[in-house]
C-alpha cells in the first residue's frame, strides 16, 4: 500500500513537471508567431526610432551617420529660424485645427445617427447600411469623387450653384472640403461601435427610467449616454489618434496646397503633420531620417500624453479602474463558476456584471 | 444657382419644418390628453420618435448618397461632357464606357506604356488577402493563449500590448521604413503584409470575444482529452465565426484602402509594384477636366470589391461588433 502511494506521488510529481512543460510549450507555440511580428514590427522600431533621432541618419549609406545627440530635438523645439522648426510647428498647428473641429463632429454626428437608427424606424437596416457605406470606400476613391464635386470648371457643385468658386485653391474652402470628405468617408467606424453599444444597452434600464417618468430627450442624456460611456471613450480615443494622422484626404484633395506666404516663408495651407513627414521622406534627401524620427517621436509623445489625459479624465471615477476591473473579473468568475450556463451561450452580458456589482 | 438645387433645399427645409410643427402639435395634444383616438392618432402617439427618426434619417441618407451617385454616373460620363457641358448628372451625349476602356489602354505620359491597372488590382488583392488570413490566424492563436491558457505574466504581457496601442503609428513610421530596408524588404509586397501581422487591435477585438466563451466548455473539452490545437480548431474557431468575420472585414478594408504606407514603401520608380490606391492617387492627381472621368472610373473599380464584401456582410457587422462587447 505504502509503495503504491509513493509511486503515485512520484507519478504526480512527474505529471506536474510534464504538465508545466506542456502548458508553457503550448502557450509558447500559440503566442510565438504573434510575438515575433509584434516585437519585430512594433517594439523594435520604437527603440530604433529613438536611436535614429539621435543621429543625422542617412538611410542610403549608414557610414555617413553623424552623432547629433539631442540636437534634433533642440532644433525642433527651440530654433525659430530653422525650416524644420517652422514647417513642423506650422503643420502641427494645422493638424490641431483639424482635430479640434473634426473630433467633436465625428463623435456627435455618429452618436445622433446611431440613436436614431436604434429607435428602429421602418427600414432602419437600409439606413444603417447607407450611413456606413462611404466609410468602406478607399480614401483615394472618395477623394476623386470629391474632386469631381468640387472642381472649379468641371465640378458638379459649381455648375449646380452657378458659381465659379475655386474650392480647392482657396485656403478656407480647401479646409472646408477636407472636413466634408473626412465627415463623409470617415466616421463609419464610430457609428458602428456606437450602434453596437446601443444595441447592448439593457432594455430594463429604459423600462426603469420610464417608470420613473424619465422619457424622451432626458432619457437619452441620463440613461443612454452613461450606458454607452465606454464605447464613447473608445471612439474619442481612436478618433483623436486617427485625426492626428490625417493624411489621405489632404493628399488626394489638395496635396498640402494651396501655398500661402507667412512672414516671407511659403507654407502649404492645408499641410498636416503626416503630410509633412511624408513629404520629407519622399523628398529625396537621404539625410533627413534622423530629423523625421525626432518629429515622429515628438508627435507620438504629444498624442500619448493627450490620450493619457483623456483616458484619465474618463476613467471610472467611483472606485478607480484597476480595482473595479479586478472586481468585475472576480464577479464574472464567481458567476461563471456558480451559474449553470448552457454550453452554447457565448456572450457574457456586461450589464449583468455591473448590475451584480451594484447589488452587492 | 440652378433651380433644381433651390428646389431640393426648399423641399428639405419644408419637410423639416413640417416635422417640427407635427411634433409640437402631437406633444401638446398628448399633454392635454386630447390625442385623437383614430388609427393615425394612435400611430403618432406611440411612434412619434420612430417617425421623427425615419424622416431625419431619410433626408440624411439622401444627402449622403449624392457623392456616390455623382461618382458612379460621372465615371460613365464622357470627357467631352466634362470639358464642354459639365455639371450634368445625365450627360447630353449619353452614358459611355470610354473611361473604363481608356483606363486600361491609355498611355501614361511618363513611361510611355499603358497603366498596369490589372497588376495593381492583383497586388492589392494579394496584400489584402494575405494580411487578412495570416492576421486572423496569428491574432486568433494569440488571443486563444491570452484567454484560455494559463501562464505566468499573462496579464502583464497583455497590459503591455494594450499600452503600445497608445503609441501612434506616426512615431514609428520612419524607423519602420529603415527597419524594413534593413531586412531587405523595401520595394516589395512583403513590406505591406508582414508589419500588419503584429497589430494589437485585431488581437484585442478577438480576445474580447473569446472572453465571452464559457470556460467550462474548454475545460470539459480538455477533460475529454482534446489537445489545445483541436480545441482551437473545432470549438473556438466555429464559435468565433462572427468576430473573425468582422475583424477579417476590417483588416481587408484597412489593407485594401491604405494609401500612405504603400506610397512610402513602394516608391515611384517601378509602377508595376504599386497597389491600386497608389495608382488611383497618381492618376487623379492632376485634377483637370480631361482626367477626371478616368479618375472616377478607377475609383469605382477600386470600390467594387469593397462594395461586394460590404453587401454580403453588412447585416452581420453590427451584430459582430456588439458580440465582442467592445469597450475601452
Amino acid at each position: 500500500m505504502k509503495k503504491l502511494t509513493t509511486i503515485s506521488d512520484y507519478a504526480l510529481h512527474t505529471e506536474k513537471k510534464r504538465e508545466f512543460l506542456k502548458r508553457y510549450g503550448v502557450a509558447f507555440v500559440f503566442l510565438a508567431p504573434f510575438l515575433f511580428f509584434f516585437l519585430l514590427f512594433c517594439v523594435y522600431p520604437l527603440f530604433y526610432g529613438i536611436v535614429m533621432s539621435l543621429f543625422k541618419f542617412n538611410i542610403a549609406d549608414y557610414t555617413q551617420n553623424e552623432w547629433r545627440g539631442l540636437k534634433n530635438f533642440i532644433t525642433l523645439l527651440f530654433s525659430y529660424s530653422n525650416t524644420y522648426y517652422q514647417n513642423f510647428w506650422y503643420s502641427m498647428k494645422n493638424t490641431l485645427w483639424f482635430v479640434v473641429i473634426l473630433v467633436p463632429l465625428a463623435i456627435v454626428v455618429p452618436l445622433v445617427m446611431a440613436i436614431l437608427v436604434n429607435a428602429q424606424p421602418k427600414g432602419y437596416k437600409i439606413f444603417r447600411a447607407i450611413i456606413y457605406l462611404p466609410s468602406i470606400l478607399p480614401v483615394s476613391a472618395s477623394g476623386v469623387i470629391f474632386v469631381s464635386l468640387f472642381g472649379t470648371n468641371f465640378g458638379y457643385l459649381n455648375q449646380w450653384m452657378g458659381t465659379t468658386i475655386d474650392w480647392l485653391g482657396g485656403v478656407e474652402t480647401a479646409k472646408l472640403v477636407i472636413i466634408l470628405l473626412c465627415m463623409w468617408g470617415g466616421w463609419g467606424g464610430n457609428f458602428i461601435i456606437l450602434s453596437a453599444g446601443l444595441k447592448n444597452v439593457n432594455k430594463s434600464l429604459y423600462e426603469a427610467a420610464s417608470v420613473d417618468g424619465c422619457v424622451g430627450f432626458r432619457r437619452t442624456l441620463a440613461v443612454t449616454l452613461p450606458a454607452i460611456k465606454q464605447q464613447l471613450v473608445l471612439c474619442i480615443f481612436t478618433t483623436i489618434i486617427g485625426y492626428f494622422g490625417l493624411y489621405g484626404q489632404v493628399y488626394v484633395l489638395t496635396n498640402g496646397g494651396p501655398n500661402i506666404d507667412v512672414n516671407g516663408q511659403a507654407y502649404g495651407a492645408t499641410m498636416t503633420i503626416m503630410w509633412y513627414l511624408q513629404s520629407c521622406i519622399q523628398g529625396g534627401n537621404f539625410n533627413v531620417y534622423g530629423m523625421v524620427s525626432a518629429m515622429g517621436l515628438l508627435l507620438g509623445a504629444f498624442i500619448g500624453i493627450l490620450t493619457g489625459i483623456q483616458l484619465w479624465l474618463t476613467r471610472d471615477k467611483k472606485s478607480g479602474t484597476k480595482i473595479s476591473a479586478q472586481f468585475s473579473q472576480y464577479v464574472a468568475e464567481k458567476k461563471l463558476s456558480t451559474a449553470t450556463q448552457s454550453a452554447t451561450t457565448v456572450t457574457v452580458n456586461t450589464q449583468d456584471v455591473t448590475k451584480e456589482k451594484d447589488n452587492e | 444657382m440652378s433651380s433644381t438645387l433651390i428646389w431640393a433645399i426648399a423641399v428639405v427645409v419644408a419637410i423639416l419644418l413640417a416635422l417640427v410643427v407635427l411634433d409640437c402639435v402631437v406633444m401638446s395634444l398628448k399633454k392635454r390628453r386630447m390625442m385623437p383616438t383614430g388609427k393615425l392618432g394612435q400611430y403618432f402617439s406611440r411612434n412619434l420618435l420612430k417617425f421623427n427618426a425615419f424622416v431625419i434619417l431619410f433626408i440624411f441618407c439622401a444627402v449622403w448618397l449624392v457623392p456616390l451617385i455623382v461618382g458612379v454616373l460621372g465615371s460613365f460620363t464622357s470627357q467631352y461632357t466634362f470639358e464642354n457641358a459639365p455639371g450634368q448628372l445625365i450627360p447630353p451625349d449619353g452614358f459611355t464606357f470610354q473611361n473604363y476602356i481608356d483606363l486600361f489602354t491609355k498611355i501614361d505620359m511618363s513611361t510611355g506604356e499603358a497603366y498596369p491597372i490589372a497588376r495593381w488590382v492583383l497586388n492589392s488583392f494579394i496584400v489584402a488577402t494575405a494580411c487578412t488570413l495570416f492576421g486572423l490566424l496569428i491574432g486568433g492563436l494569440a488571443a486563444y493563449a491570452f484567454v484560455f491558457l494559463r501562464f505566468k505574466f499573462r496579464n502583464v504581457l497583455f497590459a503591455f500590448l494594450l499600452f503600445t496601442m497608445v503609441i501612434p503609428g506616426v512615431a514609428t513610421m520612419t524607423p519602420q521604413l529603415a527597419n524594413i530596408s534593413n531586412l531587405g524588404m523595401a520595394r516589395s509586397l512583403w513590406a505591406l503584409i508582414l508589419p500588419s501581422l503584429g497589430g494589437v487591435g485585431g488581437l484585442y477585438l478577438i480576445r474580447q470575444f473569446f472572453l465571452g466563451i464559457p470556460k467550462e466548455l474548454i475545460e470539459s473539452a480538455r477533460m475529454d482529452g482534446m489537445s489545445d490545437f483541436s480545441i482551437f480548431r473545432k470549438i473556438v474557431l466555429p464559435l468565433g465565426k462572427s468576430v473573425f468575420l468582422v475583424q477579417g472585414l476590417f483588416t481587408f478594408m484597412g489593407s485594401w484602402n491604405d494609401l500612405l504606407w504603400p506610397q512610402i514603401i513602394l516608391g515611384t520608380a517601378d509602377k508595376s509594384l504599386w497597389t491600386l490606391q497608389v495608382g488611383i492617387a497618381y492618376i487623379s492627381s492632376s485634377k483637370t477636366a480631361n482626367t477626371i472621368g478616368l479618375g472616377l472610373a478607377s475609383a469605382i473599380i477600386s470600390a467594387i470589391p469593397m462594395l461586394i464584401l460590404y453587401i454580403i456582410t453588412q447585416n452581420k457587422i453590427v451584430e459582430g461588433v456588439s458580440g465582442t462587447g467592445i469597450k475601452a
